[in-house]
């Protein structure tokens, strides 16, 4: 229970912030946050872990919903899953693109990552011809996967919310079950022990970047859900940082490593209970990004704390 | 030397499209006021290039330039002289600097992270305060990029001064040598007797302080500070050095270098200007040249021109 105390205290900071949340409306709101929060950061969660960064998440968000409204305005009638399926297949491979250039030429993560996120959102733009995708040209049944769901009491836990505790459980599986899952950890906390024990590096890296790209593409298509319309150059931009910052705030290592997806899902659940709350307060978003920004610097600063002895520069 | 042949290269191309497109294009006038429009951010790359040559990072350095010129234009509309705003502004932006080098150094934290938050950090200190408008800087220090000398705009010859400087400092000092030392193998420059954490700090306060400078800069081009101005700044910046042969992992330099990356992504901007490109393939084109370059240093070039030489003069 200890090890929890820093994502708990983020919700407690959000419900003292605004007692109100305790409403069903308000428990609604969060989890209209809850989806996109918790899917793209379980992606980035496996980058972290694995020793690397992901900052281009939020332009393959947009590149995934412009995609996906694009296929709609092209076809109206298009089943839902299919939709999904291929939102999450632009963000794989948008995701390889990132993995190849880190796994197989060696370069570093983030400057990978600076580079796609200015490329993939021009993507964004390419495909969509610079126009938005309005309301008309996504179908209701689509939007509704953000509102309805299975009913519980006056709360509706949606469509999307049921999605991405799905994408956890797979997630929590494959990390403790599967050897490739279990040596991303291996992996990150010691990259040349793991190689020594003849763990592929290149593999682990490919897979960690393709999946986080996966899952900001399914992302993307929750973006396009829950908004019902979206921009080229607004759509998903600057969610890394929120991304980041949960990952951060579930006490990932930020070094590669260790880290827990149970926390993970209790500071996704804080990250959106703050997004609620500060909206909802009236605090406007011109304060958001100093709020994201400083809780950030606070829990890199715990992280590396922890660690100092460990690093002698 | 070799390392200025690439950028070199791909100047002569941008030129020449330029040229294609427009019949004018290479006019000095115009290329030079062109220039002055990014002479901010190839006087910031002078600064990266110590952060990145220590082996570190800085993402914050445009949000450090913004929040500085808000800070500043806030006290100037509210009656503060010029000169001395203009002073405080150089202090608040070496204070911002200063601050990610002390984090950065007592922490032991990566600088990426710590970076990345101060990024979003400094960017919404200045949207807290301003908000969505706009703060006019006084008529009496606007227009700094209209002024000429020796045929050069003042920021572009403020550039020039400060990249001999720092490729003075990199090449013929103790402190640019720590530098590169420090890059290289921090470890075995500690147990040298280099005081990395100084080091480091002080590049990060040096970035700061050309951060200031670039600021008030920017703040006399534009007449105006907003928070939404010089987005996504730092990608330019980390191209220009990049490009320029610094080496990306530490432990080499290029200042000069810089200073010709500068001019192909000056020329470039104004190529994609006249080509009417928006905005965001704008970015998307600087995007692709950072990782091509990166990757283009990766290539093991040695081995390759080996291969492209006659079997006879072959190194055994």
């Amino acid at each position: 229970m200890k090890r929890f105390i820093v994502p708990l205290l983020v919700i407690v900071a959000a419900y003292a912030l605004l007692p109100r949340l305790f409403t069903a409306d308000s428990t609604n709101s969060i989890l209209l946050w809850l989806p996109l929060v918790l899917t793209v950061a379980l992606g980035e969660f496996l980058v972290v872990v694995a020793g690397g960064i992901d900052i281009s998440v939020g332009s393959i968000m947009g590149f995934s919903s412009m995609t996906v409204g694009i296929v709609f305005k092209a076809n109206p009638s298009m089943p839902l899953p299919l939709a999904i399926l291929v939102a999450v297949v632009c963000g794989l491979i948008l995701g390889l693109i990132n993995g190849a250039l880190v796994a197989r030429a060696k370069l570093p993560p983030l400057i990978v990552t600076i580079g796609t996120l200015a490329t993939f959102r021009g993507l964004a733009f390419l495909i969509a011809k610079g126009e938005t995708i309005t309301g008309s040209y996504v179908p209701d049944s689509f939007t509704k996967l953000s509102n309805h769901g299975i009913p519980l009491g006056e709360v509706t836990l949606n469509w999307l919310a049921i999605t991405s505790i799905l994408c956890t459980a797979a997630f929590l599986w494959f990390t403790t079950n599967t050897a490739l899952g279990r040596s991303i950890f291996a992996f990150g906390g010691q990259p040349e022990g793991a190689l020594r024990r003849g763990i592929a590096a290149t593999r682990i890296q490919t897979t960690v970047y393709a999946l986080s790209g996966a899952m900001a593409g399914l992302g993307g298509a929750m973006y396009l859900s829950r908004f019902g319309q979206a921009q080229p150059g607004s759509a998903g931009s600057g969610f890394e940082l929120t991304v980041i910052a949960t990952v951060a705030i579930a006490g990932t290592k930020l070094t590669g490593g260790a880290g827990s997806i149970g926390k993970l899902v209790v500071a996704a659940i804080g990250v959106s209970a703050l997004n609620v709350a500060l909206s909802i307060q009236g605090i406007s978003d011109d304060w958001q990004t100093l709020v994201y920004g400083s809780v950030l610097l606070v829990m890199v600063c715990a992280d590396s704390f922890r660690r100092r002895s460990e690093v002698v520069v | 030397m070799r390392r200025n042949i690439l950028p070199g290269l791909l100047i002569v191309l941008v030129a020449v499209i330029g040229n294609r497109l427009s019949p004018n294009f290479l006019d000095f006038a115009y290329l030079r006021d062109s220039a002055t429009l990014v002479a901010e951010l190839g006087l910031i790359a002078v600064g990266m290039n110590f952060i990145i040559t220590s082996g570190n990072i800085d993402l914050s350095v445009g949000s450090n330039m913004v929040l500085t010129a808000c800070i500043t234009a806030k006290f100037m509309v509210g009656g503060m002289p010029a000169p001395l705003a203009l002073l405080l502004g150089v202090g608040i932006g070496t204070l911002l600097g200063w601050l990610n080098g002390v984090l950065i150094t007592y922490f032991r934290a990566p600088s990426f992270l710590i970076t990345v938050a101060t990024m979003a950090m400094y960017r919404g200190a200045a949207k807290a305060l301003l908000g969505p408008q706009s703060v006019k800087a006084p008529s009496g220090i606007v227009g700094i990029d209209t002024q000429t000398f020796a045929g050069l705009t003042i920021p572009l010859l403020i550039l020039l001064v400060t990249a001999s400087i720092g490729a003075f400092v990199m090449q013929k000092t103790i402190f640019g040598s720590w530098v590169v030392a420090v890059g290289s193998n921090s470890r075995t420059a500690l147990y040298s007797g280099v005081p990395v954490a100084r080091v480091v700090r002080t590049s990060y306060t040096l970035t700061g302080f050309i951060c200031g400078i670039a600021a008030m800069l920017m703040l006399s081009r534009l007449g105006l500070a907003r928070h939404d101005l010089a987005m996504g700044s730092e990608l330019d910046i980390i191209t220009i050095v990049v490009v320029g042969g610094t080496a990306i992992q530490g432990g080499a330099a290029n200042v000069i270098g810089s200073l010709l990356a500068f001019i192909l992504i000056a020329l470039l901007r104004s190529v994609m200007g006249v080509a009417n490109f928006t905005a965001e393939y704008q970015m998307t084109i600087i995007g692709i040249l950072l990782i091509g370059m990166v990757l283009a240093n990766r290539l093991p070039l040695k081995l390759i021109l080996q291969k492209l030489r006659p079997k006879s003069q072959r190194a055994p």
